[in-house]
């Protein structure tokens, strides 16, 4: 549906460079990357607003990389909404169409049969700026995809809402990435939105794609220590194989040996990469884990997330555990406790260490 | 007097702008009450200041739509885009703000009056020398860097994502800077068209260079009032200096209450 060609594309401070990528057609596709890393210069790039200094941009199989954006059908929602301020909701939903000298009648219609699929019909004559962050944002994706796109950009689009907004907004964009068959494609900086909607996902940094996968392989397995870290995997242990047999790994990192199930060989320098909540607690002594890894450590202290608790753990190495609340209650913990904190073989993603460029 | 509720800082600086201020209101004042209020409204129905009136207003409007013309499309270029010599270019325009007005008037002399361009343009029957066309030049040369400079800063608080968005939704450049851009621009363009207008109006030294002083020729309020202030008719240079006045409070007025966040 999008591809990009080894493209290369430079603007102010900002530049893609070799970038490869190949969206299908009804991704849900991530784009994922820190700030000023390019993810909206790629958006853009993929729009036409910039053309490439070098390389091909394809889309429905065709090069347009000299096809300007009046004539990609594609639709775009800025972070910042950019709806005109000089019109009315109904105006800047009608706009698309009124682009596509669409007759009035049909016009009418449509901006009715938005305004009615985004609750914004009470709107329709107010002006943009007495609307609220949500209403806004409602209001920018109706008026693009008033046009009837197959492609949609959306550029950080939850970045500015209030938490139940961006509930609503997460159901609204599955409901219209299921009914619409649109090819969605986003960028953010924000892991949990890729973690709950992405069917695919792009990791971009200081301009290079480095990782390009399924949305469960970047997050739960993915290929580098780097992305790892990126992707928010709380535990990262650096050490190297000592044993390999029948598919299980011994790594020893020098504070501890972790047994994980791999097919990399004796030697290798790796990562062991596994998230905070697929560690187990339990007070040492009280019940054996059937879990091949457990260390015995100090809770060293506790980070509040909503219902959940981080509960970080020094074991002779650091170790960042997720449990409920309640748990934390009914187990007694506090810093100082001693605690088993377990992990299962199976749960643990190993990952070849690759060395930084200028590290 | 307490030091601690009167800073000497405060005081003094608030002191300098009240002073300053005291100053101009009072200028103003000696030039509006100077003649009797019967003298003031029989000069400003004379014909001498009735001409003055229509040929300020004729040459001011037509060398604002001039300035509008020009320096929209102008400032928009040097807000939107990066080019080779961009900071030349806008010093460049910005350079007849700081030259003085009679240095101004010298250089369109000579550029209509002597070059071989001036002379080709006066045998083609558009005179700039000596006549009210070059009033009209002088005011659009002295005043277009206001206009350039306002529709800058104006375009410039736009975002092109604006015009991004207009483009996805089908808009060719030229539509989307039409139906979005210049829409949103409206206040700084009327502020600067305003500006424009009332400096034209007042626009002296270099119209006086390139079009001479002439009763009832190019005799525009300014120049009325110089003409008038030098052979003693006091009368009649203090109408055409009443109406300068008022004009110039009234687009200063407009600029402040709808110019938006365009500036000068």
């Amino acid at each position: 549906m999008i591809e990009f060609d080894h493209v290369s594309l430079s603007l102010g401070t900002f530049a893609l460079r070799d970038v490869c990528l190949k969206i299908r057609k009804g991704d849900f596709y991530f784009i994922l990357g820190p700030s000023g890393a390019g993810k909206t210069v790629l958006l853009e790039g993929i729009a036409g607003l910039h053309s490439p200094q070098s390389g091909h941009v394809l889309l429905r199989g065709e090069d347009v990389t000299g096809i300007p954006p009046e004539r990609r059908q594609i639709a775009l929602v800025y972070q910042d909404y950019s709806l005109f301020p000089h019109m009315n909701v109904a105006k800047n939903i009608a706009f698309g169409l009124k682009m596509q000298k669409a007759d009035r009648h049909t016009i009418e219609r449509r901006v009715e049969e938005l305004l009615r699929a985004f609750d914004i019909g009470g709107l329709r004559d107010r002006c943009p700026l007495t609307l609220s962050g949500g209403e806004q944002q409602r209001v920018a994706i109706a008026r693009a995809l008033a046009v009837e796109p197959d492609i949609l950009l959306l550029d950080e689009p939850f970045s500015a809402l209030d938490p139940v907004s961006k509930e609503k907004l997460i159901e609204d964009l599955r409901e219209i990435h299921r009914t619409r068959d649109l090819t969605i494609v986003q960028v953010t900086h924000a892991r949990e939105e890729a973690m709950r909607l992405a069917t695919r996902v792009a990791v971009i940094i200081d301009g290079v794609l480095v990782a390009e996968d399924g949305a469960e392989e970047i997050f739960n397995a993915p290929e580098t220590c780097e992305l790892a870290r990126f992707v928010g995997i709380e535990n990262i242990l650096e050490g190297r194989i000592v044993s390999s047999s029948d598919h299980v790994v011994r790594v020893d990192t020098g504070a501890a040996t972790i047994i994980a199930v791999s097919d990399l060989s004796k030697g290798e320098e790796v990562a062991a990469c596994f998230r905070a909540e697929d560690v187990t607690l339990s007070l040492p002594g009280s019940s054996r884990s059937s879990a091949r890894n457990t260390f015995e450590g100090t809770i060293t202290g506790f980070t509040p997330m909503g219902p959940l608790m981080r509960v970080s753990i020094d074991c002779g190495f650091s170790l960042e555990a997720t449990v409920l609340r309640d748990t934390v209650k009914e187990m007694g913990l506090s810093p100082g406790s001693r605690v088993s904190a377990s992990v299962k073989a199976s749960i643990i993603h190993m990952t070849v260490r690759t060395r930084v460029i200028g590290d | 007097m307490n030091v601690f509720r009167h800073p000497p800082l405060k005081v003094g600086t608030i002191a300098a702008g009240m002073i300053l201020s005291a100053f101009i209101l009072v200028l103003l004042f000696l030039i509006v009450s100077h003649p009797s209020p019967e003298n003031l409204i029989s000069s400003m129905f004379s014909p001498e200041i009735r001409f003055a009136i229509y040929l300020s207003l004729l040459t001011s409007v037509v060398s604002t739509a001039l300035c509008i013309i020009i320096a929209v499309p102008a400032a928009y270029g040097l807000a939107r885009y990066d080019f080779l010599g961009k900071s030349i270019v806008n010093t460049t325009l910005d350079m007849p703000l700081a030259l003085p007005p009679l240095v101004a008037g010298v250089g369109l002399l000579l550029f209509f009056g002597t070059s071989p361009f001036g002379k080709a343009l006066a045998e083609a029957g558009l005179v700039f020398v000596f006549t009210p066309l070059g009033i009209i030049i002088a005011q659009f040369f002295v005043n277009m860097p206001f206009m350039i400079r306002i529709m800058r800063s104006t375009f410039e608080s736009i975002s092109p994502r604006y015009e991004y968005v207009a483009k996805t939704l089908g808009c060719t450049d030229t539509q989307a800077v039409w139906r979005v851009t210049l829409p949103m621009a409206a206040s700084g363009f009327f502020a600067g068209a305003v500006i424009t207008w009332a400096k034209g109006i007042g626009e002296f030294g270099a119209a006086l260079l390139l079009a001479g002083a002439t009763r009832m020729v190019t005799e525009t309020l300014p120049i009325s009032l110089f003409l008038n202030m030098s052979c003693g008719k006091l009368n009649l240079a203090i109408s055409a200096a009443t109406i300068l006045i008022a004009i110039s409070i009234i687009s200063l007025y407009v600029f402040e209450r709808y110019g938006g966040s365009a500036r000068f």
